[in-house]
């Protein structure tokens, strides 16, 4: 069964980057530019990860992760926080608005998808 | 008695000395007193009078307390005033007067009339003060209260700019950071998938050129982040963290951090951590920072020889110094060495790429900590550089 991931990213160049990567790796991926598609995306499907920019336009990461966590729907769904801000705080501030996982950008082709992997739900015996 | 009388007017007989002590002590009383007939021809005044006016007794006997009018009560003062004291009311009041010399002066006056057994009012008595010197220090209360207030709501505005500033200088550190880091995002990705040969293969030249690329890159945001960092730490922005850490493996995670560099260069790497080093408190990442900037530098100046971390400890502090056998440091550039922006000499920056601001955090990091970067050095013979570290740091 193919792995899905939701992407919430407003650039351009690096949605491409990130969905190239994690196609690569035999992910499927559906990706979303703002905050509110994305939240809409999330509850109409099932997704086994969402990858959650930090710095959206008009509603941010944090609100978008709060939304997700709030609606039953979507609680489930582990979220992963990426970030360029790092500024001091962030970290405990994704962490604390409901992301599991927090990476900071600039990301590193070699090892962003065993980094995401780790906040994958394991998958029951084959 | 005439009314000329005063307390000076010779001898009387017996029967006088009452009425005479009585108006000797109306003399010598500190307030001034005047007596006036019911339309306010002057009878008699008493030395105070005298003073406070400068007019003397004989100058305005059969004349009217008119002459101290400065014209700064209006016309309709007076006239509230007159309709006071005829109907048989005493008045009072403040005025303000001219003495003879025309300067002005406040007065606290009580005008009582006297009135003959019909209620006809025969006679005016005032009890006069000048209060010209409360007056004055009254206004001088005021004025300073007024100044006080103003430079309160002055402070108060001054306190709110800052606050605001500082507010503006985060949120552009955080915009800055965001905005230099998403084209990189993509700048180092897509360089590292080509790399990969994700998309297909490369040919050994373009393999080159996008490591050069990616070599760039990373340079690029290395300068961000020191950039960043000097920013934060300037703007009060960065935090270090508080925790008790193991400081050998911090120590051996900077050391294994630099060994491909020292290899590839022919350089001898060697660290002696005495054993016991055990525990410090601080931020155990910036301790890496710090120790990693040293190291790296202590490589990159090298071009034979060795590089070494010793770390020597008591119960109060620990101090790790990276000693090189590199060029050297020129006394007249140590002083420059940890300001921002500074790599010496000119020639060395261009072989040697950096952001010339490495050591300049290292010594606010280390401060930060409650420590200190310092640095020994011989022109031609190498370079020693000392992280100390407070052993308790936060705990005093």
């Amino acid at each position: 069964m193919t792995r899905h991931v939701l992407l919430i990213e407003d650039n351009e160049q690096n949605r491409y980057l990130t969905t190239f990567l994690l196609e690569k790796s035999g992910y499927r991926v559906t990706s979303a530019v703002t905050g509110p598609d994305g939240i809409e995306l999330a509850r109409g499907g099932a997704f086994d990860l969402i990858l959650l920019d930090i710095q959206l336009p008009a509603m941010d990461g944090y609100a978008v992760a709060a939304s997700l966590k709030a609606d039953p729907r979507t609680r489930g769904v582990p979220i992963v926080a990426v970030t360029s801000h790092a500024m001091v705080g962030d970290r405990e501030k994704a962490l604390a608005s409901g992301s599991q996982g927090y990476i900071e950008k600039p990301i590193d082709p070699e090892t962003f998808v065993s980094e995401i992997e780790r906040f994958l739900p394991s998958r029951g015996v084959p | 008695m005439s009314g000329g009388g005063g307390a000076e007017s010779g001898e009387s007989s017996g029967g006088d000395t009452l009425p005479r002590l009585q108006l000797a002590a109306l003399d010598a009383v500190a307030n001034a007193i005047v007596f006036t007939d019911s339309r306010g021809v002057i009878l008699w005044v008493n030395a105070a009078w005298g003073t406070m006016t400068g007019y003397s007794r004989a100058e305005v006997l059969g004349q009217n307390p008119r002459i101290l009018k400065s014209g700064a009560q209006s016309r309709a003062f007076y006239g509230e005033l007159w309709r006071t004291i005829l109907s048989g009311r005493v008045w009072r009041g403040e005025l303000v007067n001219k003495r003879k010399d025309g300067s002005l002066y406040t007065e606290e006056e009580t005008i009582t009339p006297l009135c003959d057994p019909d209620g006809k009012v025969t006679h005016f008595i005032a009890i006069k003060q000048d209060i010209s010197d409360r007056k004055l220090a009254e206004l001088a209360l005021r004025e300073s209260e007024e100044r006080a207030r103003k430079a309160a709501s002055e402070l108060a505005i001054a306190k709110e700019r800052a606050e605001s500033a500082d507010r503006l200088k985060s949120a552009f550190l955080a915009t800055m950071s965001h905005e230099l880091r998403t084209p990189l995002n993509s700048i180092i990705g897509f360089t590292g998938i080509l790399l990969q040969e994700l998309p297909g293969p490369i040919n050994a030249e373009q393999r080159k050129q996008l490591e050069m690329v990616r070599g760039s890159s990373r340079h690029l945001l290395a300068l961000i982040n020191d950039v960043l960092d000097i920013s934060k730490i300037e703007a009060g922005q960065l935090e270090v963290r508080r925790e008790p850490f193991d400081l050998e493996a911090c120590i051996e995670r900077a050391v294994g951090a630099v060994r491909p560099l020292a290899e590839k260069k022919g350089l001898a790497l060697a660290s002696s951590v005495p054993a016991g080093v055990g525990q410090v408190v601080g931020d155990p990442r910036r301790v890496e920072q710090v120790l990693l900037n040293l190291l790296t530098n202590a490589v990159k100046f090298t071009d034979r020889g060795r590089v070494s971390l010793e770390v020597a400890s008591d119960d109060d502090r620990v101090r790790m110094t990276v000693r090189d056998t590199g060029v050297g440091i020129q006394s007249a550039d140590l002083a420059a060495l940890f300001q921002p922006f500074r790599q010496v000499g000119s020639g060395l920056a261009r072989s040697h790429e950096g952001t010339g601001l490495g050591l300049a955090i290292c010594r606010r990091l280390a401060g930060l900590m409650g420590g200190d970067v310092s640095v020994e050095s011989e022109w031609g013979s190498g370079s020693a550089f000392t992280f100390a570290l407070p052993r308790r740091w936060g705990n005093r």
